[in-house]
């Protein structure tokens, strides 16, 4: 019999960003030797039996739309290639830009580069299965399962499932608490149509992800030099967007501009325990009045900002109540719609993924030497920076679907964000 | 398949031997073989980890067997009540009939008589309709629209079976006036059930069914000639205002529980 899952809110939601995005999600790791394939294989095996909506296909039957759970084999999930250490970037680059439709049988793709003695071990999933935070959630649940099995023989079974419910983000408040939560019914996030200055859409754009490295010297840099101004790392790294998009785009700088950075609605929740795989990732903005005489005002007015949105105890769950609303009352045909004309994506937007903990994600005793996650490929005219960091390294990434200009154009924007983040930490000398 | 069976008689060991016990076994060997042979399918080829995974998703066989040992008792109860009902609504039917044909061959008014058959079908289809709706209410909430809506069809087949009475019966003008008023009892059965069940979001449905309850007064009670159309019409702008009106009281409400939540934060903060 067919099985079918529910379609939950986060999942239409995704899906409807569909018009945004590529809905898929990133990551690369690379390991100083050859992984056991077999082993990753069954790994794998478990966490789809675990998780069924990773091998369900998403129908959008214009009333309700559901996934229904479909038969699979792990041989199409997983992929093995030989490369030379010549051919790694453009293999890796051409497996991470690849875009699952939600309608196919499988919503996650695992592809293995053996190099040399070393490994690169790419993943790419659907966005409408699980955000960054449930990713990294599942790396490194992958990896232990992945260590017990391979040096104990431990059936890999040890993965967390639950509720994919947008609602289990209230199950640690009081009664009180939920009441009041539930009632936010009011959109709080403003529409800024400041845009990043890329070129017009065209049928010949293809998706691309452009990364740039920081060093671990600036990084440790960037956290002793925001202590001094009362400043988090992500103060920090949001003033130097700022400033490099004055820069770059040319806007006035007396004009405001606004900055969503994506924030994680499982701050909310004490145990996540009994949540499955699934979204919980919300829109924080951040908003400067005018570019500031230097940076450090920029860095000021994002301190301020952020601080505003600190002090709500319920940050990010405005508007959640609203959204439920809509696809409960109405049919996805009509609820669609309406929605897209209330809700306002961000055109210009940033996710701090944050540590990717080299401890939690080692196979075998082995660490990863490198690696970095990224967010889905956005459409134009939206970007969104994703920032990662490995040992104190920090990869800014930004997936466009755009062309040989829009690379230009934004490595010209991290060449502005690395001067802007060197003059923060007195690296480099302010321009004016 | 071996270690299928081995799995079955370790959990199952201590159960006293039966026919059931032998059925229960040879069932569940087919389930978990083609579980198994699913995930062979999907390219699991340790076997240790495939029965690990199928020990997980059935842990408790004893369990399960003891639990199906019970069922079969329920479901012979929920069988012979199921017969009992067909039996009854049987004996009702023939007994309608009877009175049916009865009457008519007394009275030889059998252009009216068939208002008995008529009445016995409506009489079942509310005890049907209530027995159904009984069970929807006491399941989860996603069960309450359905209820509701056996409920509206309810009231509307009783002010039917009025009208059939009050046209061809009595024979009384404008009796058609009667499924207008079906529509305003079917309404305020709506809204009252709603409001018993705390349906979520019952307050957008009473705002829809206020101003459209209204014209329906207004008409009704026009068409009867028991308020005259000039000045009752101020009835419908009446309604919006009340709409407004609870609008207006739900969203100070709503604000004063948000004070009220941010004053006992300020207070929980110290």
């Amino acid at each position: 019999m067919e099985r079918r899952l529910n379609a939950e809110l986060w999942d239409k939601m995704h899906y409807l960003f569909r018009d945004y995005n590529d809905r898929m999600v990133h990551v690369e790791l690379t390991y100083d030797f050859r992984i056991d394939v077999e082993a990753l294989r069954t790994v794998l095996i478990c966490f789809f039996e675990k998780n069924p909506v990773f091998h369900a296909s998403f129908t959008d039957n214009h009333v309700s739309p559901y996934w229904t759970v479909k038969p699979y084999r792990i041989d199409d999930v997983v992929h093995v290639r030989e490369v030379t250490e010549a051919e790694l970037p453009a293999a890796v680059d051409e497996f991470l830009t690849q875009c699952l439709p939600p309608e196919g049988d499988l919503q996650m793709q695992v592809m293995v580069f053996f190099h040399g003695e070393k490994t690169t071990l790419c993943i790419v999933e659907n966005h409408m299965c699980m955000d960054g935070g449930d990713f990294k959630t599942f790396l490194s649940a992958f990896c232990k399962n992945y260590n017990d099995y391979v040096e104990n023989g431990v059936s890999p079974l040890d993965f967390r499932v639950g509720s994919r419910s947008y609602e289990t983000v209230y199950q640690s408040f009081s009664p009180q608490e939920q009441k009041a939560a539930k009632n936010l019914y009011r959109n709080i996030n403003k529409k800024d149509t400041h845009a990043f200055p890329l070129t017009k859409s065209a049928k010949e754009d293809r998706s691309f992800i452009a990364r740039r490295r920081i060093s671990a010297e600036t990084f440790l840099k960037i956290k002793s030099e925001g202590k001094k101004y009362g400043a988090t790392i992500n103060d920090m790294l949001t003033a130097a967007y700022f400033y490099s998009l004055y820069e770059l785009a040319g806007f006035d700088p007396n004009e405001s501009l606004t900055i969503s950075s994506a924030i994680d609605l499982r701050r909310h929740v004490k145990d996540t325990e009994g949540m499955g795989m699934t979204n919980h990732t919300a829109w924080m903005q951040c908003e400067v009045p005018e570019r500031g005489r230097d940076i450090f005002e920029t860095l000021q007015y994002c301190t301020r900002s952020y601080a505003r949105f600190k002090q709500d105890k319920y940050m990010g769950l405005h508007g959640l109540p609203l959204l439920s609303f809509g696809y409960k009352i109405m049919p996805l045909a009509v609820s669609e719609p309406i929605i897209k004309i209330g809700y306002s994506n961000p055109l210009i937007a940033m996710s701090n993924i944050g540590i990717l903990d080299v401890k939690a994600l080692a196979l075998c005793g082995h660490e990863p030497v490198d690696g970095f996650m990224s967010g889905a490929v956005k459409y134009k005219p939206f970007v969104l920076l994703s920032v990662t960091s490995m040992r104190n390294e920090m990869t800014f990434s930004m997936c466009v679907r755009g062309n040989d200009e829009d690379k230009r154009i934004v490595e010209r924007f991290f060449d502005l964000l690395e001067k802007n983040i060197g003059v923060l930490i007195g690296d480099a000398p302010a321009a004016e | 398949m071996d270690n299928v069976t081995a799995y079955l008689e370790a959990s199952l060991a201590g159960v006293p031997a039966s026919e059931a016990l032998s059925q229960y076994k040879l069932k569940m060997t087919d389930v978990l073989s083609d579980r198994a042979d699913e995930l062979t399918h999907s390219g699991l080829r340790d076997q240790k980890v495939l029965m690990d995974l199928l020990k997980s998703e059935y842990p408790d066989l004893r369990a399960d067997f003891e639990a199906a040992q019970t069922q079969p008792k329920k479901a012979r109860g929920i069988e012979h009540g199921r017969l009992l009902g067909i039996a009854c609504t049987a004996i009702y039917f023939i007994a309608v009939g009877i009175l049916y044909v009865t009457v008519s061959l007394l009275t030889h008014r059998w252009s009216l008589t068939w208002l008995l058959p008529a009445a016995g079908v409506t009489l079942w289809l509310e005890w049907l309709f209530g027995l159904r709706i009984e069970k929807l209410v006491a399941k989860r909430r996603v069960f309450h629209p359905t209820a509701r809506t056996l409920l509206a069809i309810g009231v509307l087949l009783l002010f039917l079976f009025a009208f059939l009475c009050s046209a061809f019966l009595f024979r009384m003008p404008r009796s058609w006036l009667l499924l207008l008023w079906g529509v305003i009892a079917m309404l305020l059965a709506d809204a009252a059930f709603g409001l018993a069940l705390r349906e979520k979001l019952m307050i957008l449905n009473i705002l829809v069914y206020i101003p459209v309850l209204a014209a329906l007064v207004f008409l009704v009670l026009g068409l009867h000639g028991i308020l005259p159309w000039t000045p009752s019409w101020v009835l419908m702008p009446a309604a919006l205002l009340l709409d407004l009106a609870i609008i207006a009281v739900r969203l100070l409400r709503h604000k004063k529980e948000e004070t009220e939540q941010e004053v006992a934060d300020a207070w929980s903060a110290d």
